[in-house]
């Protein structure tokens, strides 16, 4: 198991910041109304999907872990749009424009 | 300009004079890991140490309650009470930790009994400042919240950001008497110990910089009170949310029970998650003003904070918090990392970003900007990734090396810590450190001259 | 429509804040309860202060799959069976020494602490004093960590120095005491495989 501690936390860490750019290139993408920004936002987030998968099937961590890792990997590709919609919808002077 | 913003900029000064001795003692204590015998019998790591991460405390706290003496005559229109009070305290305060700097330079250990704690360190990690200087700061803290809750009487009115402030202010002034007792069992002691030290770092502060930030971003960018308001008890939720039973992932090691790695590990790794949220966020308000602001360097310093708060907190967080990987993580340079790159994101840009609003009204500038700030930015930034990076390769060597495979010991302690990886690691950290303090020295010359340079300037055009 | 305004509605934020904050309140205020009690002394996870009279281990146990202290029979420190408020005076001495020294802001407890030294959790089982009682001319470990404790400096490690921190025998012997005692205190297994591999091998 110890030889897989890098590894593992390489990957954890690679899944929080892939959805930190996948993030940026969706907000960014909507400001800019650019649909290629948004498409390499995606991308981030498909890469993010193949790392929580090396997780589930090679990493040593239990499967509690590994379960809720899947399921906080769902939480990231919600959080831009509800996020964004959210603020659409309380900023008035984005809405007349 | 009111009393109590005279204050606030007395504050904010002292503030990044105590930043600059955080940077001293930080390069400090970075030497020694690379000449060991840097002032040996005259000042030992412990003393740097001790040093470093008390004026991070400080510093920080000065920053949020400079910028709440600054915010709280505007938010109600009227001189705050009990200012006189205050400047007065403002005094004893500055010479209490002068006093105490110097009992910990030159004193450095008292006896080992009750004595030993009341005048000279307490020796516990973030609160080693003798018991007399602990009471001073709960006095300091009192008067504080007098300041804010009786202006808030006077005013008859609250509003819903001072309604915040002051129910925070009451565990950060709670929690903070757990820098008085000593414990016999360090179970106990570090239970507690962790109340307040989490407790304030990952809920109370947050929260106090929630409400700043508020009050900044309606500053900054004419946000409306209503749609501040409702994100800042959106924040309130989500960071305690998380971070109240985040409080578990120190409970894993510390003789507590086994169902903390489970409480704690679920909690934190749902911290990314609303930190996300304000990335978003960030974006929108940066993008919906077209990144035009009157005030460039505060705009860029929040902007930093917004990021380097999910990196730091968020990515480095996620990395190492769930049990597993914790068990050979925790207490290595790993650690280090994490916990540079979380202050600097959380905290620190976003006082440095209400410094420069609060300049740009006490020079009288309509338009903030310049060169000097930019370097400035760049070079604290790159220095403190720099280090951050430098410290996590160290400590992947350390928690490799000493914790997965050498077993803890002595000897596996030795191995890591004389690994190349983990030697060049820390050399690679003084040398972003250097960076780091040429950026601070930047800041410093910035934040004493920006808005007074462009008219000499324009005068010297003129002639 | 009234979604809408809901959304918008600072108060309707304001309600869920002050939710969510009393529930989590309300369990970390059991869940403390519930630790206080295993983690006071003589509680499940940490021994009572006699323990010191007795012999210390650190083995695997299979069914939590984790590392965990053992108190075997009697084995005395410094020759001397302590009474429950003579072991307890010593632990509380040793906790006085350790906080007016700094020991925290070099060493780590649990972990906790400062990097530039060892962690001292298990610091009582280190297979690395067997060495240090031929390198002090000491009889047993506790001698020897005692005779280590008080001149760091004539008996030093290696690059870094432990400075001479004028620790009295009393004091020392109250540290040794300590490091005894919490070496036996139930830590979820960290730190793991302690003392089971060797660098060497």
């Amino acid at each position: 198991m110890k030889f897989d501690l890098l590894e593992t936390a390489l990957l954890l860490g690679g899944i929080a910041f892939l959805a930190g750019c996948y993030g940026l290139l969706y907000g960014v993408g909507r400001l800019a109304q650019r649909q290629s920004i948004m498409l390499a936002g995606f991308a981030c987030y498909a890469f993010l999907c193949v790392l929580v998968a090396v997780i589930v099937s090679t990493t040593p961590l239990a499967g509690p872990w590994k379960a809720i890792v899947v399921v906080f990997a769902l939480g990231f590709l919600g959080i831009p749009p509800v996020t964004w919609r959210f603020l659409e919808r309380t900023h008035p002077h984005r809405r007349r424009s | 300009m009111y009393r109590s913003q005279q204050l606030a900029l007395k504050y904010l000064a002292a503030a990044i004079v105590i930043f600059g001795a955080m940077v001293v003692a930080g390069l400090m204590s970075a030497y020694y890991y690379i000449n060991p015998d840097f002032l040996f019998g005259l000042l030992h790591f412990n003393i740097s140490k001790t040093l470093h991460i008390d004026t991070l405390v400080i510093w920080l706290l000065f920053g949020f309650i400079g910028a709440v003496y600054w915010y709280l005559p505007e938010e109600f229109g009227i001189e705050p009470v009990g200012i006189k009070a205050a400047e007065v305290l403002f005094y004893v305060l500055c010479a209490a930790i002068a006093v105490v700097t110097l009992v910990f330079v030159f004193i450095q250990y008292g006896p080992s009994n009750e004595v030993g704690m009341w005048l000279v360190n307490q020796g516990r990690k973030y609160v080693e400042a003798p018991r007399w200087a602990a009471v001073g700061i709960v006095v300091v803290m009192l008067v504080f919240a007098y300041n804010v809750i009786g202006t808030a009487i006077r005013a008859r009115k609250i509003t819903g950001i001072v309604g915040v402030l002051i129910v925070d202010l009451i565990p950060l002034i709670v929690l903070y008497l757990d820098a008085f007792p000593a414990a016999r069992n360090m179970s106990v002691d570090l239970f507690w110990w962790w109340w307040l030290v989490h407790m304030w770092v990952e809920a109370t502060w947050e929260v106090l910089i929630g409400c700043i930030m508020a009050w900044a971003l309606m500053n900054l960018l004419g946000t409306s009170r209503r749609i501040v308001e409702a994100w800042l008890y959106i924040e309130v939720a989500l960071v305690l949310g998380t971070g109240i039973l985040g409080l578990g992932h120190h409970y894993f090691w510390i003789g507590t029970p086994q169902y903390w790695l489970a409480v704690g590990g679920f909690f934190s790794a749902f911290e990314p998650l609303p930190l996300l949220g304000m990335v978003i966020h960030a974006i929108y308000d940066a993008g919906t003003h077209h990144m035009k602001t009157t005030n460039r360097p505060a705009f860029y310093w929040m902007l930093a904070e917004a990021f380097g708060n999910f990196i730091g907190a968020g990515v480095w967080g996620f990395m190492m918090t769930l049990p597993q990987v914790n068990l050979y993580s925790h207490g290595t340079q790993w650690t280090v990392s994490h916990g540079h790159f979380a202050f600097w994101g959380a905290y620190a840009c976003g006082v440095i970003s209400v410094c420069y609003l609060v300049l740009q009204k006490v020079r009288g500038s309509a338009f903030l900007d310049g060169i000097t700030w930019r370097w400035a930015f760049a070079a604290l930034n790159v220095g403190l990734v720099g280090m951050v990076g430098a410290l996590l390769i160290s400590g992947f060597a350390q928690a490799f090396i000493e914790r997965a495979q050498g077993g803890s010991t002595l000897e596996a302690f030795i191995a890591g810590q004389e690994n190349f990886w983990f030697l060049d690691g820390m050399y690679a950290r003084f040398a972003f450190g250097l960076i780091f303090a040429a950026g601070y020295v930047v800041l410093a010359y910035d934040l004493l001259t920006i808005g007074r340079r462009l008219p000499v300037h324009a005068m010297a055009v003129a002639e | 429509m009234a979604k809408v305004s809901q959304i918008e509605d600072p108060q309707f934020w304001r309600a869920g804040a002050i939710s969510i904050v009393l529930v989590m309140l309300i369990v970390l205020i059991m869940l403390t309860v519930d630790s206080l009690a295993a983690i006071t002394v003589g509680g499940s996870h940490v021994p009572p202060y006699t323990v010191i009279n007795q012999k210390i281990g650190y083995k695997l146990e299979s069914s939590r799959g984790i590392d965990v202290p053992t108190i075997g029979e009697k084995e005395l420190l410094f020759q001397h069976e302590y009474t429950p408020a003579e072991a307890e005076a010593l632990i509380d001495k040793g906790k006085l020494v350790i906080q007016s020294r700094a020991c925290m802001d070099c060493h780590t407890f649990f972990g906790n602490g400062a990097y530039y030294g060892p962690d001292l959790t298990k610091a009582w089982l280190d297979p690395a004093w067997e060495g240090w009682k031929g390198i002090t001319g000491a009889e047993t470990r506790a001698e020897a960590m005692t005779r280590f404790l008080m001149d760091p400096v004539k008996y030093r490690t290696w690059g870094r120095t432990m400075p001479n921190l004028h620790l009295s025998r009393e004091e020392a012997t109250a540290i040794v005491a300590y490091l005894k005692w919490m070496a036996a205190v139930d830590t979820n297994g960290f730190p793991a495989n302690f003392g089971q591999i060797s660098v060497n091998q």
